[in-house]
C-alpha cells in the first residue's frame, strides 16, 4: 500500500482524510499541524520561553521533539522541559528516566520536580491507601506544580502534549456531565488564544493530531518513551467515553474533529463569570475566595491527617 | 491462514484469518479497535486496510497511560 502523496510504502491510514501516509509524510503532517496551531493560537508573541510539561510518555515526548527541532535555530524561542515526579514506584521513575534521555538527545534544558520535596507527598506511599482515589489528588498537585514552576522558570507559555483524542474526550465528558461552567473554564484555561490572567498561559499545540498518529510517530522515530499505563489509571468515565468515541470514529471518521470544533465554538460564546482570585493563605498561589487554602494545600492537609 | 501476533506488553496469540484478510480483521480478532492499535511487520507499522502478508506480526496498542 502506497503513500497518497509520494508513492513510498504507507505506514498509516488516515480514515478522516482518506489518505495513506509514509513515514516522511507522517512526520510532515504532524509538524504542520503543530505549526498551524502555534500560528492560529498566536503563541509567538515576541521573546518566548516555552515550558513544556514532559511526562516521559509518547504525547509530550512527540510534542517536545517537534518543538525542539522546529525552533532549534530560532533565537526568540527558548524551550524548557519540565517533568514532575509524583512518586509512583515502578511507573514514574522509569518515565522520568525516559524524559532525561529525550532531553539529552534533543539538547533541551530539563527540570525535574519531585512531589515529595514540593508537597511532602509521594502518591504511592501517602495517597493511595488512605484516600482510594489517587488520580484526583495527583491531578491537583500536578496542576499546581506545573503552574508554580512554569512561573518560577519565567515561562511565557506552558505547553502540554494533549492530543486530539484527549481533547475530544474532555469535550464529550463536559457535555455528558452538563458542565457548562466547566466547559467555559476548560476553554478559557487551556484552549482559548486569550490570556486567562492569573496563571501562565497554557496551550496544547498537539491537539489536532490523533493519538494513534502520535504513537506511530514516536515508534518510528524510536523516541525514548515509557509506554506502560499508570498503575492507578484510569477514571471510569474517561475510559467509557474513550471506547465509545473510538468505536464511533471507526464507523464515522472525522467525529473527533467535529466534536472538538463544535465544543470550541460553543465554549467561546459562553459567558465567563470571572471570580476574583485571592491568595492561598499557606502557599500564596491564586485561588477562589471560597476557602482559605487552595485545593493543593487543602489536599496536603487531608493527606497529612 | 494462520498469523502469530505478539502484543506488546501482552500475550502472543495465534489467529486464523481468511486468505484475503486485511490487518483490521486481525485487530478485530484480538479485540482491538484499529483506531487504537497498530500492526508492525518487520518493525514497521502497516495501514489497517492493507492485505495481511506476514505470518509473524507485533501489535502495539496506542492508548496513553496518563
Amino acid at each position: 500500500m502506497e503513500c497518497s502523496r509520494c508513492g513510498e510504502p504507507a505506514v498509516l491510514r488516515q480514515s478522516y482524510s482518506g489518505q495513506h501516509l509514509c513515514e516522511t509524510h507522517l512526520y510532515e503532517d504532524v509538524e504542520s499541524h503543530v505549526k498551524s496551531r502555534i500560528r492560529e493560537d498566536s503563541l509567538l508573541e515576541g521573546e518566548e520561553r516555552w515550558v513544556v510539561g514532559l511526562s516521559g510518555g509518547k504525547d509530550s515526548s512527540v510534542l517536545l521533539d517537534v518543538l525542539a527541532r522546529t525552533f532549534r535555530d530560532n533565537p526568540s524561542v527558548e524551550i524548557v522541559a519540565l517533568t514532575l515526579d509524583e512518586g509512583i514506584e515502578g511507573y514514574r521513575d522509569e518515565a522520568v528516566e525516559a524524559s532525561q534521555q529525550l532531553t539529552e538527545q534533543l539538547e533541551v534544558r530539563h527540570e525535574v520536580v519531585e512531589f515529595e520535596s514540593e508537597f511532602g507527598v509521594r502518591v504511592d506511599r501517602d495517597v493511595e491507601p488512605a484516600e482510594g482515589k489517587p488520580c484526583s489528588y495527583c491531578g491537583v498537585f500536578r496542576r499546581t506544580a506545573l503552574n508554580r514552576h512554569a512561573d518560577r522558570l519565567g515561562a511565557t507559555k506552558l505547553l502540554t502534549g494533549h492530543n486530539l483524542d484527549d481533547v475530544a474526550q474532555t469535550a464529550l465528558m463536559n457535555f455528558l456531565d452538563g458542565g457548562v461552567d466547566r466547559m467555559s473554564r476548560h476553554y478559557r484555561a487551556s484552549l482559548s488564544p486569550e490570556d486567562s490572567g492569573e496563571f501562565v498561559r497554557r496551550a496544547k499545540p498537539l491537539r489536532d493530531v490523533p493519538e494513534k498518529e502520535v504513537a506511530v510517530y514516536a515508534e518510528m522515530k524510536d523516541l525514548p518513551v515509557y509506554l506502560e499505563e499508570c498503575p492507578n489509571a484510569e477514571g471510569a468515565t474517561r475510559g467509557d467515553v474513550r471506547d465509545m468515541l473510538l468505536e464511533y470514529e471507526r464507523r464515522h471518521p472525522g467525529t473527533r474533529h467535529s466534536i472538538v470544533n463544535a465544543y470550541e465554538e460553543i465554549a467561546e460564546q459562553l459567558e465567563w463569570n470571572e471570580t476574583e482570585l485571592v491568595e492561598c493563605e499557606r502557599c500564596g498561589e491564586p485561588t477562589s475566595p471560597e476557602g482559605d487554602l487552595c485545593r493543593a494545600c487543602s489536599m496536603r492537609q487531608e493527606v497529612a491527617d | 491462514m494462520k498469523v502469530t501476533a505478539d502484543v506488546k506488553n501482552g500475550d502472543v496469540h495465534d489467529v486464523e484469518l481468511a486468505d484475503d484478510a486485511v490487518y483490521a480483521e486481525l485487530l478485530d480478532a484480538l479485540g482491538f479497535n484499529p483506531e487504537a492499535a497498530v500492526v508492525l511487520v518487520d518493525g514497521r507499522p502497516v495501514p489497517e486496510d492493507a492485505r495481511v502478508d506476514a505470518e509473524d506480526v507485533v501489535v502495539m496498542r496506542t492508548l496513553s497511560g496518563g
